[in-house]
C-alpha cells in the first residue's frame, strides 16, 4: 500500500512572515507527549508538565483561549508563535508529509470527543467523551457549533503562505453543516466548525502522487459561560486521508 | 527511501490483521498489494509495496483486471467482476489524531463503477473499526464523486481521484 512514511503536525514558533517548522507533533499523544494545550495569555510555560498546565477560568461572556502551545514531550514545549484565538496569522499549523505515499482523495480536518470518534450531540452539555464539552458545542453560546474552529488554505503547498489573516470571518458561532472547502489559493472566507462528520472542513483538491508537501490550517478554542467544566478536555483534532 | 520505508513495507506484507487487495488479469497473471518491490528510482533505493498507481495504472494493467478481491484479516473474501464497463478502483482510509488516538487505519474499500455517467460505484469495505452490530465485511454503494459513510463515525470520503485510481469514465 502506497502509504506515507512520514506524515505529521508541526507549528510555527516564530512569526508569520518568518515561520519556523521545526516543532514536530507527532499523532498520538500520551503521558503528556505530543499534546497541544490552550491557556490564558501568559499562563503558559515549556517546562510545565501536563498534569500542572494551569487552569482556564470560564468566562462570563464567550471567548477565544488566547495561547497554545505544543508539547513534544510532558516537559517540553513550545509556545505556537503565531496563534492567538484570532484570524490574525495564517502560518499557524499544518500538516507536512513526505513523498512516499499517494492520496486517493482530498483529505479532512476535524474534531472529535476523543479516539473512538464517537459522533458528536450538537449543543448536548457535558456530553459522554472527555473532549464533548468542547465539540458538542452549546446552544447559547455557539449556536450548538464546536467551541473549536479551524480553517485550511487551499490545498497542498510547496512554501510558507504569505503573512496575513487567514479567512474573513471567525465568531463562536462559526460553522456550516456538512464538509466545506477553501478555494484555490485561499482560506475559508468564514472560519468552520470542527464537530466530527457532522462539521469538518475538505482541502479543495487532491495532492500529487509521490510528492512532498504541506497543508496549512489554523485553529481557534473558544469558550464560554455554558460550557461544561472539567479538570481536563480532550478533544481530538483528526486529519483524514485515503491513499492508494 | 529510507530504511524505515522499506521496512513498514516488509511489515505490511507479513501483517495477519491487515486486509489487501489482489486482481487477477485476463492474461491469467494474479497481482498482489501484498508483493514486494525493488526500488531504483534514482535517489530512491530500497524495497516498496506493489502499489495500485504505480505499479497498475502506469503500465495499464488496470485495464487488464478481469476480478478484483479483498482479502481479509478474519479470512473472508470478496471478489468483484471487472469489466471495461464496470472498471477497478480501491483504497484505504487512515485516520491521524493530535493528542490521543495516533494512526488509525479505517478501512479498505474495492469497488467497481457500474455507472459511468453518474459515478455510481459498488464496493467491498473491510471496516477496522465498525460500530456494534456492524459487520467487518460489507457492501456498501455510493458514487466516486461523493464518496459517502456508511457510519456516523467517520467523515465522508468525498471524491476520489481518478487518475490515482486508474478510472477513464
Amino acid at each position: 500500500m502506497s502509504d506515507f512514511t512520514t506524515i505529521r503536525s508541526q507549528f510555527n514558533s516564530n512569526t508569520d512572515a518568518s515561520p519556523t517548522w521545526t516543532n514536530n507533533i507527532t499523532f498520538g499523544g500520551s503521558a503528556g507527549a505530543n499534546e497541544y494545550r490552550w491557556c490564558a495569555s501568559g499562563a503558559g510555560a515549556g517546562g510545565t508538565a501536563s498534569a500542572s498546565w494551569p487552569l482556564y477560568t470560564r468566562p462570563g461572556s464567550t471567548t477565544a483561549v488566547a495561547e497554545c502551545w505544543g508539547f513534544s514531550a510532558d516537559s517540553t514545549g513550545v509556545k505556537v508563535g503565531t496563534y492567538d484565538g484570532n484570524k490574525t496569522n495564517s502560518n499557524v499549523f499544518r500538516i507536512d508529509w513526505d513523498n512516499v505515499g499517494t492520496m486517493a482523495a482530498a483529505p479532512t480536518l476535524s474534531a472529535w470527543s476523543d479516539n473512538t470518534h464517537t459522533a458528536p450531540v450538537a449543543g448536548t452539555q457535558p456530553g459522554a467523551q472527555s473532549g464533548s464539552p468542547i465539540v458538542n458545542g452549546q446552544t447559547t453560546d455557539t449556536g450548538n457549533t464546536s467551541y473549536l474552529k479551524g480553517n485550511v488554505f487551499d490545498t497542498f503547498q510547496t512554501a510558507n503562505l504569505a503573512a496575513g489573516a487567514a479567512g474573513t470571518t471567525l465568531a463562536v458561532t462559526s460553522g456550516s453543516a456538512g464538509s466545506v472547502s477553501p478555494g484555490a489559493a485561499a482560506w475559508l472566507a468564514t472560519w468552520q466548525s470542527l464537530q466530527g462528520a457532522i462539521q469538518l472542513i475538505t482541502a479543495r483538491t487532491t495532492p500529487p502522487a509521490t510528492t512532498a508537501n504541506d497543508l496549512f490550517f489554523s485553529l481557534a478554542l473558544f469558550t464560554g459561560p455554558n460550557m461544561s467544566t472539567a479538570s481536563t478536555i480532550l478533544p481530538v483534532v483528526t486529519f483524514t486521508y485515503q491513499f492508494s | 527511501m529510507s530504511i524505515q520505508t522499506s521496512l513498514l513495507a516488509l511489515a505490511n506484507t507479513i501483517d495477519p490483521t491487515l486486509s489487501h487487495w489482489e486482481a487477477l488479469l485476463s492474461t491469467g497473471k494474479r497481482l498482489s498489494e501484498k508483493s514486494l518491490l525493488p526500488s531504483l528510482k534514482k535517489g530512491v533505493a530500497g524495497w516498496r509495496a506493489f502499489d495500485w498507481t504505480l505499479d497498475m495504472v502506469a503500465t495499464g494493467d488496470i485495464h487488464r483486471v478481469k476480478e478484483l478481491w479483498l482479502l481479509c484479516p478474519s479470512g473472508q473474501k470478496a471478489m468483484l467482476e471487472i469489466t471495461e464497463d464496470m472498471p477497478a478502483f480501491q483504497f484505504k482510509s487512515k485516520t491521524l489524531s493530535i493528542m490521543i488516538g495516533g494512526s488509525n487505519l479505517e478501512f479498505q474499500a474495492i469497488g467497481r463503477v457500474v455507472d459511468k455517467a453518474t459515478g455510481t460505484c459498488e464496493c467491498w469495505i473491510w471496516d477496522y473499526h465498525p460500530i456494534p452490530d456492524q459487520p467487518q465485511l460489507l457492501a456498501y454503494r455510493s458514487t466516486i464523486s461523493h464518496f459517502g459513510a456508511w457510519r456516523d463515525t467517520m467523515t465522508p470520503v468525498g471524491a476520489l481521484r481518478h487518475d490515482v485510481q486508474g478510472l477513464k469514465l
